[in-house]
Parts: C-alpha cells; sequence; structure tokens
C-alpha cells in the first residue's frame, strides 16, 4: 500500500518523541492506541515535556482531532444499517489516510465501502503501532535527545535528524488522496 | 464533617473512591462499607505516592476517551435511519474541502500560517499527479507519476 512508508515514519518519530520526553514505554505506547493521531500525540507530548497543565493538554491535544467529527459524519452515511460493533471498530480506526483511501473508493461508486474501510483502517493501525512501539525502544536505545545531533554523523543518524526536524501541524509525508 | 477533611488530592481521591464503592458495590451485612474504606484508603496511600504518574496516565486516557468520543460521534448517532435533508446538504460539500485540508498543508514549506512557502518538488508533484488523475482516472498512474516527479526533483 502506497501510504505506508509515510504511515510508519511518523509514527517511528510519534513513538520516539513521547519516549524522549519522558514519559515511560507503557505510557509512550498508550498514546498510540488511546489516541491514535499523529498529530495529537506530537503536540501532547510537546506539552508534556513543557509541563503544561493537564487540561491544556487534553484540549489542544482534542481540538487537533476535531476534524475527526467530520469525517465521521460522511462515513456515517456508509455505515447505515451496520451492526454496533462495526460502528465502533470504525469510528475507533478512525484516521486521515483511512478516510481519504475510502471517501476516494466511494466517489468512484463502489458499494463494498464498509469492509474496504475496515480493512484499509485495521492494516494502518497495526502498522501505527508497530512504527510507534519501533520509535520508543528505538528513543530507550539511543543517546537522549539533545545528543543526536552532536554525535557523529552516521547515514542513519542524519535520516533521523530529519525524522525529528518534522513539524507537529504537518501530517505524515504521504499523498492522502 | 466530610468538607474539613479534604485538604488535598489523595484525601479527595480517598472520598470520592470510598463514596462510588460504597453505592456501587452491593454486598450484605455492610460489607460494603468496609471494602470503601479499603479501597479508598488504597487509593489515597496511591495518589500520595505515585501521583504524576496518575496524571499522566489520566491525560492519555482522557484524551484518547475524547478522541475515540469525536470520531464515534456521527458513526454512533447516525447508524441509523435517514439523516435531515439539511445535514445531507451540508455533508455533500464536506469531502472536497476536507481532502484539499488535508492535502495542502503538504504542500508547503517553512512556518505554518502566513510565513508559510511553496515547497516546488511537491507542488510539481502535486500538479503532474492531479493532471494524470483528471485524464487517466488511475489511482497507481497518479501515485506512479506522482512520486517519480517528486523524487526525480528531490535528488536533483
Amino acid at each position: 500500500m502506497p501510504l505506508s512508508p509515510g504511515v510508519l515514519l511518523f509514527g517511528m518519530v510519534c513513538g520516539a518523541a513521547a519516549a524522549g520526553a519522558g514519559l515511560a514505554p507503557g505510557q509512550s505506547f498508550a498514546l498510540s492506541w488511546m489516541v491514535f493521531a499523529g498529530s495529537s500525540q506530537i503536540v501532547a507530548t510537546q506539552l508534556f515535556s513543557a509541563d503544561a497543565p493537564a487540561w491544556v493538554i487534553v484540549l489542544t491535544g482534542w481540538v487537533v482531532n476535531l476534524r475527526f467529527m467530520m469525517y465521521s459524519a460522511t462515513l456515517a452515511q456508509q455505515f447505515r444499517g451496520a451492526s454496533r460493533f462495526e460502528r465502533w471498530l470504525a469510528g475507533y480506526l478512525l484516521t486521515d489516510q483511512a478516510f481519504a483511501v475510502t471517501l476516494a473508493r466511494v466517489l468512484d461508486g463502489r458499494k463494498d465501502i464498509p469492509w474496504f474501510y475496515l480493512g484499509i483502517a485495521a492494516t494502518l493501525w497495526l502498522l501505527w503501532q508497530l512504527a510507534n512501539l519501533g520509535g520508543i525502544y528505538r528513543a530507550h536505545w539511543c543517546p537522549p535527545a539533545g545528543r543526536w545531533i552532536s554525535s557523529s554523523p552516521s547515514p542513519s543518524s542524519a535520516c533521523w535528524r530529519r525524522c525529528c526536524a518534522i513539524v507537529p501541524w504537518r501530517r505524515p509525508p504521504c499523498r492522502g488522496g | 464533617m466530610l468538607a474539613p477533611l479534604l485538604r488535598d488530592r489523595a484525601m479527595a481521591a480517598a472520598a470520592v473512591s470510598g463514596g462510588l464503592t460504597s453505592v456501587f458495590l452491593v454486598l450484605p451485612l455492610k460489607l460494603n462499607l468496609m471494602a470503601a474504606a479499603l479501597i479508598g484508603a488504597a487509593i489515597g496511600i496511591g495518589m500520595e505516592n505515585l501521583w504524576p504518574e496518575i496524571a499522566i496516565w489520566g491525560v492519555i486516557a482522557t484524551l484518547g476517551l475524547a478522541t475515540f468520543a469525536t470520531r464515534l460521534s456521527f458513526l454512533a448517532l447516525l447508524g441509523e435511519g435517514e439523516l435531515p435533508l439539511w445535514l445531507r446538504r451540508v455533508l455533500h460539500y464536506v469531502p472536497p474541502a476536507i481532502l484539499a485540508a488535508i492535502i495542502a498543508p503538504q504542500l508547503l514549506s517553512g512556518a505554518a500560517g502566513l510565513d508559510a512557502t511553496f515547497d516546488g518538488p511537491r507542488c510539481a508533484a502535486a500538479l503532474a499527479g492531479f493532471a494524470i488523475a483528471y485524464f487517466t482516472r488511475s489511482t497507481f498512474a497518479t501515485i506512479a507519476v506522482g512520486m517519480a516527479v517528486l523524487w526525480g526533483l528531490t535528488l536533483l
């Protein structure tokens, strides 16, 4: 799937950022599967490391995710008549990429939307969790954040620095539509 | 009698958890009072020792639940029955607006907002991809050409 490299890269950045901000591995991974939204995870991570008040972290992280309400409204038309379990699963798995790909298929006039969506969304979920785990463990056995830049320039560390330079408001570098 | 005791977070948490336990845990012989005392005390001790940890977990769980509720909102509410006409009219225009909103920020580089500048290779790739998609309607051709343009221009 053409989306996977971007998802994997951004997931590793999110996992590494959470671990680098001082969250325990379990907490970093909880961000990954409870929040499951890259930009929101990065924002929350930054506010955690800035010692922001709890309500600021929750509110800011949530506002970043308000767009899911619009996605949800559009998807709901496709999931009319689906079982409650399917609808709740669809809601939990909802992401920019899964929505964009599914919407393209809806506009193509295809009828198999719920199963197509759930398949894509579940695959993206799995990739995301693996990438976050990778980022978390990478950050835990690498030198602490500040020292990456001054350490001897190997190809992988140069690549890593570029990954960390992704600004929080930017979505993963993949073609959404 | 209770209010003066609630001097700090740990005391308040002990009170809340004790109260909830006695209400929701149904045990014979007033054993629920005993259970409430034990659970309340355990939570008070836990809060005293582990407050920063608990706060972080609380923030993560709250943000997670809020996000889940946002994602679920319309899927859960409108799963059955017809959408009202006005909502369908509004939603008709949502997809192109959202898709453009997902794509547009990726074509820019630098700071967000008015300071952003167009990212040359990405814009070129987007235009090439758009042209291919418009004329061929093939997703694969669009991605292949778009990525080829992007990588070609980035490597130059």
